[in-house]
C-alpha cells in the first residue's frame, strides 16, 4: 500500500514537472522525502527543479546527494550537473560531467549532443562536428540532439544543413515553444527580423510566465517599429561609427570643394538624425501611449 | 508463493525481463494479490518491446484493474451507508426545505431510486481527498463585496441554471462548463462553491490528485467516475480546482496524461451522456496553459475573470481577520482603499505582521494594548500585493492574445487599474 502511494505521488510529481509547475512539484516532492529521506530519484528531481528556477547552488548539492543515495540516475544526474556547469561557463567541470555520462553510457546521444555544444563554445569547432555527427548517428531523432545541432550550424554558411536540421528538428519536438523559439532563432541569424518577432510572439503567447521571451519580444518590436527605420538604415551602412566617418569625410570633400551651402544642409541632416536616434526609445514610448 | 518467489529472485537477477514481471503478475492474480499483480505487469510493460507481449500485458493490466475497482467500488444499494459515505457535499436539495424549486425536488426523488447509477464509496478512488469535504454550504451573501462577479455568475450560470424550460426552448444548454480564471488567492474556490450554494446544487471538488494514478486505466476510470457521480447527483457542480494541470496545453507538452484531456472533452460534450442540470467549473490561474480545445463552444465556453477582492470585500476580509483578536477602533475603510490589488492571502498576512509587531511591542513594555488602525498600516508598508507578478504577465499576454474579444473583462480591469500596474 505505501508503495502505491509512493508510485502516486512519484506520478504527480513527475506530471508536474513534465508542465513545468516546478514550484507545485516542489511541495510534493518535499513531502514524498518525508517518508522516504534517502531515494535519490526524489533528489534528481528537486535537483531538477532548483535547476529550472535558476537556483543553481542548490541543484548541484541536492544532485550530489542524490548521488551519495544509490547507483540509480546516475546519468541523468551527471548530464543535469553538465548542463548546469555549461550554462554558468564552467567549461573544465561541465566537460568532467559529460565523460562521467559517457563512461557509464558511451551511447548516451544527448550527451553527444551537450559535448559537441561544449566543444564549439570553447573554439574546438572540428571536435565538435565529429561528436554532434556522432550524437547524430546514434540517435537520429532524439529532439535534443537536433536541437544541437541546429544551433550549431545557426552561423555557418551552408544554409541547406540548416533547413534540414531545422525541419527534422519541427518533425520531432512535441513542444511548440521550443519550435517557435527554433524557428525565431533560425530568422535572427538570417537578418529577418519581423519573421523572427512573429515566432518569438507566438512561443510567448505559449508561455507568457517566460520572462525571457518577453524580453525578446520586446527588443525585437522595438527593433522593427518604423520609428526606427532610420536606425535600420544605419546599421546597414555599417552603424553610427561609419555613418560618422562619412559625415566628416563629405564636410571635408565639401569645404574643399568650396560647397559651403552644402556642407551646411548636410551637418543639419546629420545632427537631426543624432539628435532623432538619442530620442527615439522616447518618441516610442510616446507612440505606444498614444495607441492606448 | 514458492513460485512467486522464485520468480522474484530471477527478477532480481534480471529486472529488465518483461516475460519475467509478466509471469510474476500472473501469479500474484492467482493468489489475489492484484495491486501487487498491476505493479508487476506495469513493471513488465516498461522493460517490454514485444509488441505480441505488449498486448498481453495491457490485457492483463485492464481485467485487474477492472476487477480491483469493482471490489473497491460498493454499489449504491450495496452500502447502507451510502449517503455518508458519499464523496460529495451535501448541497441543500438533501435538507428539508421546502423552499426548492420543482426539479430540485424532481431530481432528490430521482436520486432515491435505488435502481440508479452504481457509485462507489469512500475508498480508495477518484474525489476521496477534495471531494470528501464536509463544509458547509455557502451562499454569495457569504461572499464580502465582488458584486460585479456575483452579477456575471448570476446571468451567466445561475440564472440559466433555474430557467432550463426557457433556456431549452431556444436550445441552448443550462449547465455546461465555466473556466473562472484569475490571480492567485483571490477566491476562485470559494466563488465556485458558493455558485454551487446559489444553484442549490452538491459540489464536486475535483483536483488532479484525485485523478491520477499510477496503474494502467486507473486514471481514465477515476475522471469517467467523478463525471458518474455528479450525473448521478444532479443537480450538481462538478468543480476542477487547476484545471490547467489536467487539460494542460497539448501543444505546449509530450505530457503522459494527454488521454486525460481527449476524455475530458468527450465527457463535457456529453457525448455518451446527458450533462443537463451538471455545472462543471474549472479554475486556474494560467489560462493560457488550458488546451485550447478545452475552451471551444460546448466545453469551458464561458470564461469568467475573477479579480482580486474589491474594496468592499476587501473591507469584509479585513473585519474577517481581525475577528477574535483584541482591536481598537479600526478604520476598516482606510485599510481597505489602501490595499488595491491584495489577495485574501496578502491581507491575512498584514493582518499576521500587525499582530506579531504588537506582541512584539507588549513583550518589550509589558504594556497590553489592542491593534490598532496605525498598526496595520505600518504592516502595510512592508507587503506588496502577490497579484503584481500575475496582473503583469496577463497585461502582456492580453496585449497580444485578445483579438478575439476572451479577455475583454480582464482587459477593462487592467485599464481601471493602470496606475497601480
Amino acid at each position: 500500500m505505501e508503495q502505491s502511494v509512493a508510485a502516486k505521488t512519484k506520478q504527480i510529481i513527475y506530471h508536474y514537472l513534465e508542465i513545468g509547475r516546478f514550484e507545485t512539484a516542489l511541495d510534493y516532492i518535499k513531502q514524498a522525502l518525508e517518508n522516504s529521506p534517502d531515494d535519490p530519484e526524489l533528489y534528481y528531481y528537486m535537483g531538477y527543479v532548483f535547476y529550472r528556477q535558476d537556483r543553481n547552488e542548490e541543484a548541484v548539492e541536492v544532485l550530489h546527494q542524490a548521488l551519495s543515495y544509490g547507483d540509480e540516475y546516475q546519468e541523468e544526474i551527471y548530464l543535469l550537473l553538465a548542463s548546469i556547469c555549461i550554462d554558468a561557463d564552467q567549461w573544465v567541470e561541465a566537460e568532467e560531467n559529460l565523460l562521467k555520462v559517457l563512461e557509464l553510457n558511451p551511447n548516451n546521444a544527448e550527451a553527444h549532443a551537450h559535448y559537441a555544444y561544449l566543444m564549439k563554445k570553447t573554439g574546438h569547432k572540428e571536435k565538435a562536428e565529429r561528436l554532434i555527427q556522432e550524437a547524430h548517428r546514434l540517435d537520429p531523432d532524439d529532439e535534443q540532439v537536433l536541437r544541437y545541432a541546429h544551433l550549431m550550424k545557426l552561423g555557418d554558411k551552408d544554409k541547406e544543413e540548416q533547413f534540414f536540421l531545422l525541419e527534422r528538428f519541427i518533425e520531432q519536438a512535441d513542444n511548440q515553444v521550443s519550435v517557435h523559439l527554433q524557428l525565431g532563432l533560425h530568422e535572427l541569424f538570417r537578418e529577418r527580423h519581423g519573421q523572427a518577432l512573429k515566432h518569438f510572439k507566438e512561443a510567448y503567447l505559449l508561455d507568457p510566465t517566460n520572462q525571457f521571451l518577453a524580453e525578446v519580444v520586446k527588443e525585437l518590436e522595438q527593433d522593427t517599429h518604423f520609428l526606427y527605420a532610420p536606425l535600420r538604415w544605419v546599421n546597414k551602412i555599417g552603424g553610427p561609427a561609419v555613418l560618422w566617418i562619412i559625415a566628416i569625410a563629405i564636410s571635408l570633400a565639401g569645404q574643399l570643394l568650396g560647397l559651403d551651402k552644402f556642407v551646411a544642409v548636410f551637418i543639419g541632416i546629420y545632427l537631426i538624425y543624432a539628435i532623432y536616434s538619442w530620442t527615439v526609445p522616447l518618441l516610442l514610448k510616446i507612440y505606444y501611449k498614444l495607441r492606448g | 508463493m514458492e513460485k512467486i518467489n522464485w520468480l522474484k529472485d530471477r527478477l532480481e537477477q534480471n529486472p529488465g525481463d518483461p516475460m519475467g514481471w509478466y509471469w510474476l503478475g500472473l501469479e500474484y492474480a492467482d493468489a489475489g494479490h492484484t495491486r501487487d499483480a498491476i505493479s508487476s505487469l506495469t513493471e513488465g510493460l516498461k522493460y517490454c518491446e514485444d509488441e505480441e507481449l505488449k498486448l498481453k500485458i495491457i490485457d492483463a493490466v485492464n481485467r485487474l484493474t477492472q476487477e480491483q475497482l469493482e471490489q473497491e467500488s460498493p454499489s449504491y444499494d450495496e452500502s447502507p451507508r451510502h449517503s455518508e459515505d458519499l464523496e460529495v457535499e451535501e448541497g441543500p436539495d438533501n435538507s428539508s426545505d421546502t423552499s426548492d424549486s420543482p426539479s430540485v425536488v424532481k431530481q432528490r426523488i430521482d436520486n432515491a431510486a435505488p435502481h440508479l447509477q452504481v457509485i462507489d464509496g469512500g475508498s480508495g478512488a477518484a474525489g476521496n481527498n477534495h471531494a470528501a469535504d464536509s463544509e458547509e454550504t455557502i451562499r454569495f451573501d457569504d461572499v464580502g463585496g465582488l458584486d460585479e462577479l456575483k452579477k456575471t455568475i448570476s446571468m451567466k450560470i445561475i440564472k440559466p441554471f433555474f430557467n432550463q424550460g426557457l433556456f431549452s426552448k431556444f436550445r441552448k444548454k443550462s449547465g455546461g462548463g465555466v473556466l473562472l480564471y484569475g490571480p492567485p488567492g483571490c477566491g476562485k474556490t470559494f466563488m465556485a462553491r458558493a455558485t454551487a450554494g446559489e444553484c442549490q446544487a452538491r459540489f464536486i471538488n475535483v483536483h488532479i490528485t484525485d485523478i491520477l494514478d499510477p496503474y494502467m486505466g486507473v486514471s481514465e476510470q477515476n475522471l469517467r467516475r467523478l463525471f458518474e457521480t455528479a450525473r448521478a447527483h444532479k443537480p450538481s457542480v462538478l468543480f476542477f480546482d487547476e484545471v490547467d494541470a489536467i487539460g494542460y496545453n497539448r501543444a505546449k507538452s509530450s505530457s503522459s496524461v494527454r488521454f486525460l484531456i481527449d476524455l475530458l472533452l468527450s465527457e463535457l460534450e456529453g457525448l455518451d451522456s446527458d450533462n443537463n442540470q451538471i455545472l462543471v467549473i474549472g479554475a486556474t490561474n494560467m489560462p493560457w496553459d488550458v488546451d485550447p480545445a478545452l475552451k471551444r463552444p460546448g466545453r469551458f465556453d464561458r470564461m469568467i475573470f475573477v479579480p482580486p477582492p474589491d474594496e468592499k470585500a476587501r473591507e469584509a476580509i479585513f473585519r474577517l481577520k481581525l475577528k477574535g483578536r483584541p482591536v481598537g477602533d479600526i478604520d476598516y475603510k482606510a485599510l481597505a482603499s489602501k490595499t488595491t490589488l491584495f489577495s485574501g492571502a496578502d491581507i491575512e498576512n498584514v493582518v499576521e505582521r500587525a499582530a506579531e509587531n504588537v506582541l512584539e511591542e507588549i513583550l518589550e513594555t509589558d504594556q497590553e494594548r489592542p491593534i490598532e488602525t496605525g498598526d496595520l498600516l505600518h504592516a502595510l508598508q512592508d507587503v506588496q500585493p502577490s497579484t503584481l507578478e500575475w496582473m503583469r504577465t496577463i497585461k502582456n499576454y492580453v496585449k497580444y492574445a485578445n483579438q478575439s474579444g476572451l479577455y475583454n473583462d480582464v482587459d477593462t480591469f487592467l485599464r481601471r487599474h493602470k496606475k497601480w500596474l
